[in-house]
């Protein structure tokens, strides 16, 4: 019978939990799992892809814990990936089982992954060879030596229009590939003024050419901790700052500023000199939520993607302009960290407790003085 | 009646369900259990209260997590009897090293077990 206490907190948890006795009963299952399993308390266990995982524990044929993932389609309509972990209780001979919903975890997982592969397969291989046939067209009529009609030069123009939409194509493929090993949402803790050391680090070759001075405002130990993903912050600001830099009419003055706005940190990176051509603006606005039209073949990728995990982590992108002479990019991150890892850090703590909560009751009942 | 508490702990998480089991740990062994659920709360509760131990969960959601409420409790002059027990999931080096820098008096691995729990209480709160 379970510890009335464990049971409420057992209940209160997100991932599905259920004791399985050694007879195949289904001692206690949490809500989540009589929401995700045909299953009832005091009945048998009739859930075939788990009954044979258990029988075969007992067989001796699998020991525990057992690790496998599943894809549940009886009860739950979306979101049915599961991670699923079998364990032996530490008391007698029943079995507990743990369920956790993965299908968010997967999902960003292959998005990146597949990005990467479709990039490569559907767009670059295509390009290339569109390029080495342009090439060859080109070559053909400089060999029949036909003049005039604009022709040669149309076709010239076409070829370089493609290599550097292939180039580009081909940095979006690294990004996704140099990205696909690290979590999107990630709950790195960072402290701001180590974050802007890297990122100012990151512009080192723009720094040592003269190109940019950087001046920093609000950046000290005070400001909140933020937790998300470092490296993708770093690229995110020292990204925006060479694009910016070699757009300019002149050499780029940066401040960048951090200030706290309730739960959120306020990140921003302000150009106050240097002139910005209209159509630099015009091809950032689109990419970053801005209003304006315009095409996106020199921006590259980077930026919505970088916009995306930042959204993921509950924070915003924005950008602003005044005139077309003035940009400034706001980054905005909730201080603290995120809430998801709780149930998973909430479950292993419940589990350890089961495994030594008789001995610490024991051990009570038997030093009433302590 | 019941025995006197013989100590005051503060734990401090945003997860209900860990501080309720903390304070099934230690209420039993005449061991009195404050809560806060952030960061920011902590320090009004431990100014007020004055708990020989704060165990403190590092990631809290707010303005201030569990290394930034440890490093002000410990710079403060007026609570330099306070033992601070950093209670997190992380367990790599360098959130070990950031949890010293913080001044933390020791560091909980989560998931921990209730008897590591309630045997490192009792050693921290040995008045000296």
């Amino acid at each position: 019978m379970i510890n009335r206490n464990m049971q409420l907190l057992f209940d209160g948890l997100t991932d599905a939990f259920l004791i399985v006795a050694a007879t195949g009963e289904v001692s206690y299952a949490n809500p989540m799992a009589l929401k995700a399993l045909p299953i009832t308390i005091g009945e048998h266990l009739t859930v075939e892809w788990l009954q044979s995982q258990i029988s075969a524990i007992q067989r001796g044929y699998l020991k525990p814990p057992l690790t496998f993932e599943i894809e549940l389609l009886e009860k739950i309509e979306s979101n049915n990936q599961f991670k699923v972990v079998v364990l032996s209780s530490p008391a007698g001979n029943d079995f507990m089982v743990v369920l956790r919903n993965i299908n968010d975890e997967s999902i960003y997982r292959n998005v990146v992954n597949n990005l990467a592969e479709i990039v490569h397969l559907e767009l670059v291989e295509p390009m290339n060879h569109f390029l080495v046939s342009v090439k060859e067209s080109l070559a053909k009529f400089d060999k029949l030596g036909i003049p005039g009609l604009g022709l040669h030069e149309s076709i010239a123009r076409m070829s370089e229009e493609g290599n550097s939409l292939a180039v580009l194509l081909e940095q979006v493929a690294t990004f996704a590939t140099v990205f696909s090993s690290t979590p999107l949402v990630d709950d790195s803790r960072i402290l701001v003024p180590a974050l802007i050391s890297d990122v100012v680090f990151a512009t080192k070759t723009l720094l040592v050419g003269g190109r940019i001075t950087i001046s920093l405002s609000g950046i000290n130990d005070s400001l909140p901790v933020i937790y998300g993903n470092r490296r993708l912050l770093v690229q995110a600001l020292s990204g925006y700052m060479h694009y910016l830099a070699e757009r300019l009419d002149g050499d780029a003055k940066f401040l960048i500023s951090a200030q706290t706005k309730g739960n959120f940190i306020s990140l921003s990176i302000a150009n106050y000199d240097g002139v910005i051509p209209a159509s630099t603006l015009e091809d950032m606005l689109p990419m970053l939520g801005g209003k304006h039209p315009g095409n996106f073949d020199h921006l590259g990728l980077s930026l919505p993607i970088i916009k995306r995990v930042i959204e993921l982590n509950g924070g915003a992108v924005n950008i602003e302009e005044r005139g077309g002479v003035f940009v400034k990019i706001n980054i905005e991150l909730p201080v603290g960290a995120p809430s998801c890892e709780t149930q998973e850090t909430a479950m292993a703590q419940a589990l350890r407790y089961a495994e030594d909560f008789n001995t610490l009751t024991q051990r009570q009942a038997n030093s009433p003085s302590q | 009646m019941d025995a006197p508490f013989r100590l005051r702990v503060l734990v401090v998480d945003d997860q209900p369900e860990l501080r309720k089991l903390v304070r099934l740990t230690l209420e039993s062994s005449r061991i009195q259990v404050l809560e806060a659920d952030t960061g920011i709360s902590s320090l009004d509760a431990v100014r007020q209260l004055k708990p020989r131990i704060v165990l403190m969960d590092v990631m809290m959601p707010g303005s201030m997590d569990g290394l930034q409420a440890c490093k002000m409790i410990k710079d403060d002059l007026r609570l330099s009897d306070t033992k601070v027990i950093i209670m997190t999931a992380r367990g790599q080096q360098v959130d070990i090293k950031e949890a010293k820098a913080a001044g933390a008096d020791y560091y909980l691995r989560k998931p921990f077990s209730p008897l590591e729990l309630l045997d490192t209480v009792n050693r921290l709160g040995q008045v000296q």
